[in-house]
């Protein structure tokens, strides 16, 4: 057990210094890849023995809902790691200098940030570990170091920020729901789930709107959406893999950390009710960007919120329709990878336009397959796919 | 003892209102901190949980010492003192800093009949919460906002207090911490900024759009 | 049994997604159609395998199979999520 809690967190706080302070790339890549490597590797065993690595009853702890997230993650950075050398290659210009000493360091803390997330079951914890995140591909979307960049990047520092603020209050009004339920109780997820009969309904209804408010800038969901899409867009292809296919699912894990509290309560049917007005409300934003947009990387960034708006309704109606949520979680992280990479080899020049059209028709025909594949996967396959749902 | 430095808390929401010097606005970020730290050494004292006095001290060094010493730093390199003011006063401003307080106030009150919270430590912190967003709203400079995002913190901070929030310590540190960071990241992000947008102002950042 | 309300909300929900769908297609086939902008060079870049063309076909190979067999070892950690949430299949 020690083995796979060394694997999960101290293999990538290892690789964090080993690359912040090496001055290979080819190094840095190799530790990197092996860094994702070990993490597949543990959260695989640990998916298919079902076993908890951290004591019962503590602030960290691997539930099923922790490991199959952790299996989005694994699986999202193993992809990421492969992809990178070639990236990296391609980034020879000398104002991508310092972003390429940075991209391994900074993978490798998003994956300790991530899987710290993924991890702990202590809601006050949760919130100085989902910052992590945000302070970790802080340099990764600065990549091109461009004027857009520049802004994309203020705009996601300050607006996710301003999101967890709200997301700390409502925290604070779960901590003023636990104030009947008895001197044992605190902001563990297993002991509020235990004393949900004893937890005062109206703070834990206010904790569950605030929570959502706040946590929805950072899952991308409508009308917190704008500085993901920013961010999303003007990132280089394997970090707007990165945040479509993990991120925004480990964003996620901490709503439906709230709402298993709220299924126990009698607020249940209430957090429902949010949860599919704002996934509906999601689709419809989708649905209008979607058709407007001209830039590719802008449409599969609206694309990503179109997903996570179908996966908050469905756990919103709850039943089957969350066994769907979750799956499509994990699809839609398998093809938000394959397009944003092929999406990054359509556009290898960084400074050529995203605009739709202007290099499709001069890339190999492997990368237009590939792309119609993703294309496919994820907006036609989708409907046969919840039939198997 | 509480009740009267909130109460100061809430004077420094006023001066906020109308003063226009970006100097002035770090002079209440300091003063701020102060009267946040002075919250949890007088709670130390009513309890005599150590605990307080780690958190007070955390306060006094990161709020206090640590954040507007790196403001400061950051005015004068990208050479702002010379055009300290945000905009032009205006009393609109200080009418809506006041309403925002008296509403707080009220809310509060009217709270503290369902659940036991701290009236007036409550009231401020919401207003300091709002306040802070009015701040972000009204101001040009992506510096001011940063500030009014700290004032929001400060506010948030006093919110804990309010509702008798009981959480570990070490989590208040790791929120002090990840506060730094954060502060230092925007630091870094505005210094960038300057040379794209010389005049540092929210309205510059409209290049993204669809 | 689905009642005339249910069958609204379906619809509009229906509705949504094939807005999505068109538009996605609309992008695609944009992008096939657009003449190639002056200034590109006139020959393609060689083509070779890549690990972005791997993930992709991987994409595709393994989600298939997961949603027709669903195996023991990832729907049996769904099941129990569900559980925990106070659902039953």
């Amino acid at each position: 057990m020690m083995l796979t809690i060394l694997l999960l967190l101290g293999l990538p706080l290892l690789s964090t210094v080993y690359t912040a302070r090496s001055r290979s790339l080819e190094k840095n890549h190799f530790a990197t890849l092996a860094t994702g490597a070990g993490h597949l590797g543990a959260t695989l065993y640990l998916l298919l023995t079902r076993q908890n690595p951290f004591p019962t009853r503590a602030w960290f702890g691997l539930d099923p809902l922790g490991s199959f997230f952790l299996l989005i993650l694994s699986h999202t950075f193993f992809a990421v790691a492969l992809y990178s050398p070639g990236f990296l290659q391609r980034m020879k210009k000398p104002e991508y200098h310092p972003s390429r000493w940075l991209y391994y360091p900074a993978l490798n803390s998003y994956l300790l940030a991530s899987t710290l997330v993924i991890v702990t079951q202590h809601f006050g914890l949760l919130w100085v570990v989902i910052e992590l995140t945000t302070f970790s591909l802080v340099p990764l979307i600065y990549f091109y170091r461009s004027k857009e960049s520049l802004e994309a990047v203020w705009k996601y520092l300050f607006l996710v920020s301003l999101g967890l603020v709200f997301l700390l209050i409502g925290i604070l009004a779960l901590d003023l729901a636990t104030k009947g339920a008895g001197e044992h109780a605190s902001l563990v997820v297993s002991d509020l789930v235990r004393d949900a009969a004893k937890l005062d309904p109206l703070w834990v209804k206010t904790g569950f709107v605030l929570a959502l408010v706040g946590i929805s800038a950072k899952i991308g969901l409508a009308p917190m959406h704008p500085a993901d899409i920013d961010a999303t867009s003007n990132a280089p292809g394997p970090v707007a893999a990165l945040m479509a296919g993990s991120l925004r699912s480990t964003a996620m894990l901490v709503l439906l950390r709230f709402y298993e509290v709220a299924c126990h309560t009698s607020v249940r049917v209430f957090s429902q009710r949010l949860l599919m007005i704002a996934g509906a409300f999601s689709i419809l934003v989708a649905a209008v960007y979607i058709w407007r947009s001209r830039d590719y990387k802008r449409l599969l960034a609206y694309s990503s919120v179109e997903h996570l708006g179908i996966i908050t309704l469905a756990t919103g109606i709850g039943g089957v329709a969350m066994l769907g949520a979750l799956l499509h979680t994990l699809f839609n992280s398998f093809g938000k990878i394959a397009l944003f990479f092929m999406a990054g080899r359509i556009n290898r020049d960084a400074d050529a336009s995203n605009r739709l059209g202007s290099r499709f028709n001069a890339t190999p025909a492997m990368e237009r397959v590939c792309f119609r594949i993703g294309i496919f996967l994820h907006h036609w396959y989708a409907p046969l796919r919840s039939l198997f749902q | 003892m509480t009740n009267a430095l909130t109460i100061l808390f809430c004077l420094t929401l006023m001066y906020l209102a109308v003063t226009t010097r970006l100097s002035s606005y770090v002079l209440i970020l300091v003063f701020q901190g102060i009267l946040v730290s002075g919250v949890y050494t007088v709670s130390f004292f009513e309890n005599f949980s150590a605990a307080h006095l780690v958190i007070a001290g955390a306060v006094l060094l990161f709020r206090t010492i640590l954040i507007p010493t790196y403001i400061v730093k950051i005015i004068r390199d990208l050479d702002m003192e010379h055009r300290d003011q945000t905009r032009r006063y205006h009393p609109g401003f200080l009418l809506q800093i006041s309403g925002v307080i008296i509403a707080a106030l009220l809310f509060s009150y009217q709270f503290s009949r369902i659940t036991p919270v701290l009236v007036i430590p409550l009231g401020t912190a919401l207003a300091g919460i709002c306040s802070g967003g009015l701040l972000i709203v009204r101001r040009r400079l992506l510096l001011a906002h940063v500030i009014g995002f700290l004032i929001i913190e400060n506010g948030l901070f006093l919110l804990g207090v309010g509702v008798k929030a009981d959480l570990p310590w070490v989590i208040e540190l790791g929120t002090f911490l990840d506060l730094f960071v954060l502060i230092f990241l925007m630091g870094i992000a505005i210094n960038h900024l300057k040379s794209h947008f010389p005049e540092g102002a929210g309205e510059d950042l409209t290049t993204l759009h669809d | 049994m689905i009642h005339a309300r249910d069958w609204l909300v379906l619809g509009l929900f229906l509705v949504l997604l094939m807005i999505i769908f068109i538009g996605m297609s609309r992008a695609l086939l944009r992008m096939l159609q657009s003449p190639q902008p002056v200034g590109l060079p006139t020959g393609k870049p060689l083509e070779r395998f890549h690990v972005a063309h791997a993930v992709s076909f991987y994409a595709l190979v393994v989600s298939v199979p997961i949603a027709i067999l669903r195996p023991d070892f990832l729907f049996g950690p769904l099941r129990s999520i569900l559980t925990e949430f106070g659902f039953s299949l």
